[in-house]
């Protein structure tokens, strides 16, 4: 669809579409910078681009006052234990609303959607009663069962956007040559739905890695995952820049590598399937 | 476009229907468990049900009391304000706005340039709440960013901008962080609308204005509608990015609802009055739900 467009006004909107773009990505850059600056280099004035002594001492000083490992690990078995346990109760559910659809099918969906509407502020007082009775406040427990019922929504709507293009076709021919129930799931089906799967999956871990409102609320030192870790550090004794910095550098990496390669099926499963 | 699968499908599948329905199940429960603690919020706003103390474990019901609170204390009303104002601006002007101009920009250039800006979009997307509300307030502080790099060189005085200004300052956090998702979705739109229809219309004489406003708002006009209705609920409800960047301060100039309903539950204690706040969150969502999806279903 080519518009006649003059260059001038190209011009100026490519400088302008470049412009938002560094404006959007440099805070980001300035973080990932000043983790590798001193405290006293973070502040200085004129502001040091590159032209600074560039030390580690931040990331090791994060790592031993606060031992990071240990909450990369929470945040690992956070993300990935909510998502694979949501994936388990998600596949057969989304796989049934996709290939034998009743009358309610699209209403039962938009009503698991809509749960994604409800603050979750607003269920977070029973939670937090029912944790502290059973005892699973600033657990990896208790956060794995609250972000499974949390991101469920979501996996079932997104798995049912990717199973719905699988052909029923197939599944029919496989009928009339006579494949099991059983045999149809491990030899069409999954190999099929593995792409699918494979995305979901990876939303969903980059959403609860990200997640700040639960662990936050619900854990205290234990339990804490990166995001409540970078939050303690940012409160009580004012700022520290670089030492901040390089926790947040350590606590974004993984996403922001995860991000840049699997763009594409990010972007997908972001905006619910609405984009191809 | 007709879906093969639409109604119930073809006699080769319906033989396991019970597996199917069996196969359901689990998520259903757990999604219908998210609506019975909802359920116990409700229960919860018509008790004096406190954190700590007596209250804690011997409350009782008191009728409406917390909801003729809501409008007789000082809090509620200036907080449903402060969160009116952060969404309408954040994401009604911020997002969805910003978030169409880019995605009419960027959608004449392929290539490099479209493909850098969209990462660069979607990185606000993929931080954490937490960082994005680190990066925030480091850029707005007197030692910051701001200050530094352009208001220095002018001369201007330090401005502690998270003081002075925070509800902007949130404003616009959220607009950096947010307008990813319109972005996205606005493309999309914008790809299915046919070039000959746009076309038409310019050849018919339309100028840039013109085509916008008359042709391809109307088609995308599902799309927005989408993309408002999710955007609005979000930001209505959402709760770390503030929360982290000044906590609803200073004063509580960015106490948003979702900040007071923490607070009142959680530093005050009061999870009785903390429930009928959510209630009402629930109500008002509810309501704009409804308007939003009137506004979509209207011609078809």
């Amino acid at each position: 669809m080519a518009r006649a467009v003059t260059p001038q006004r190209k011009a100026i909107n490519t400088i302008a579409a470049w412009i938002i773009g560094l404006l959007i990505f440099f805070p980001i850059l300035w973080t990932i910078l000043t983790s590798f600056k001193t405290e006293a280099a973070a502040v200085a004035f004129p502001p040091q681009f590159l032209n600074f002594d560039w030390t580690f001492e931040n990331y090791t000083t994060v790592q031993e006052r606060s031992s990071y490992f240990r909450h990369f690990w929470n945040s690992v078995v956070i993300s990935l234990g909510s998502t694979v346990i949501g994936l388990i109760i998600a596949v057969p559910a989304a796989w049934a609303m996709a290939f034998v659809p009743g009358k309610q099918t699209k209403n039962v969906l938009m009503w698991m959607l809509s749960t994604k509407m409800l603050p979750p502020v607003g269920v977070l007082i029973p939670i937090y009663l029912l944790f502290r009775q059973f005892g699973l406040l600033d657990t990896r427990t208790g956060l794995v069962i609250v972000l499974t019922l949390m991101n469920l929504p979501i996996i079932v709507w997104m798995l049912y956007t990717y199973f719905r293009e699988i052909p029923v076709d197939i599944l029919e021919a496989a009928r009339m040559d006579g494949a099991s129930l059983r045999k149809e799931i491990i030899y069409i089906l999954t190999p099929m739905a593995v792409p699918g799967i494979a995305s979901t999956l990876l939303l969903n871990v980059i959403l609860s890695w990200n997640e700040a409102f639960w662990t936050l609320n619900l854990t205290a030192a234990k339990a804490a995952p990166l995001t409540a870790f970078i939050a303690s550090y940012s409160s009580p004794e004012g700022l520290f820049y670089a030492k901040l910095s390089a926790a947040s550098t350590m606590a974004i990496a993984p996403i922001l590598i995860l991000g840049w390669f699997s763009q594409k099926q990010l972007v997908r499963g972001l905006t619910f399937g609405a984009v191809k | 476009m007709r879906d093969p699968r639409s109604s119930w499908a073809s006699p080769w599948l319906s033989g396991s229907i019970p597996v199917l329905v069996l196969a359901a199940l689990p998520a259903l429960l757990f999604v219908g468990v998210l609506l019975y603690f909802t359920l116990w919020a409700v229960v919860f706003s018509f008790t004096d049900l406190e954190l700590f103390g007596r209250k804690a474990t011997d409350w009782s019901f008191v009728g409406i009391e917390n909801y003729e609170r809501l409008f007789t204390r000082r809090g509620f009303l200036e907080s449903l304000w402060t969160t009116l104002t952060f969404t309408f601006f954040s994401a009604i002007v911020g997002q969805s706005v910003l978030g169409f101009l880019l995605a009419s920009t960027l959608r004449r250039y392929r290539g490099s340039m479209r493909g850098t800006i969209e990462v660069c979009l979607m990185l606000g997307w993929l931080l954490p709440d937490i960082v994005a509300a680190f990066l925030w307030s480091a850029t707005t502080s007197k030692t910051g960013l701001v200050n530094q790099v352009i208001l220095g060189p002018l001369g201007v005085e330090p401005v502690n901008f998270l003081n002075d200004y925070a509800l902007q300052v949130v404003i616009l956090a959220n607009i950096w962080k947010g307008t990813a998702w319109s972005y996205l979705l606005y493309s999309a739109a914008l790809d299915n609308v046919p070039g000959e229809v746009v076309e038409a219309a310019k050849v018919d004489g339309a100028n840039g204005w013109q085509r916008t406003r008359r042709v391809i708002l109307p088609i995308i006009k599902p799309h927005i509608g989408t993309n408002m209705l999710f955007i609005t609920i979000w930001t209505f409800t959402y709760f770390p990015l503030i929360y982290a960047m000044t906590g609803g301060g200073p004063g509580s100039q960015t106490e948003t609802l979702p900040i007071f309903l923490y607070q009142q539950s959680f530093s005050v204690g009061k999870l009785g009055y903390g429930s009928a706040i959510s209630v009402a969150m629930l109500a008002i969502v509810g309501v704009m739900s409804i308007f939003y999806l009137r506004l979509l279903k209207e011609p078809k």
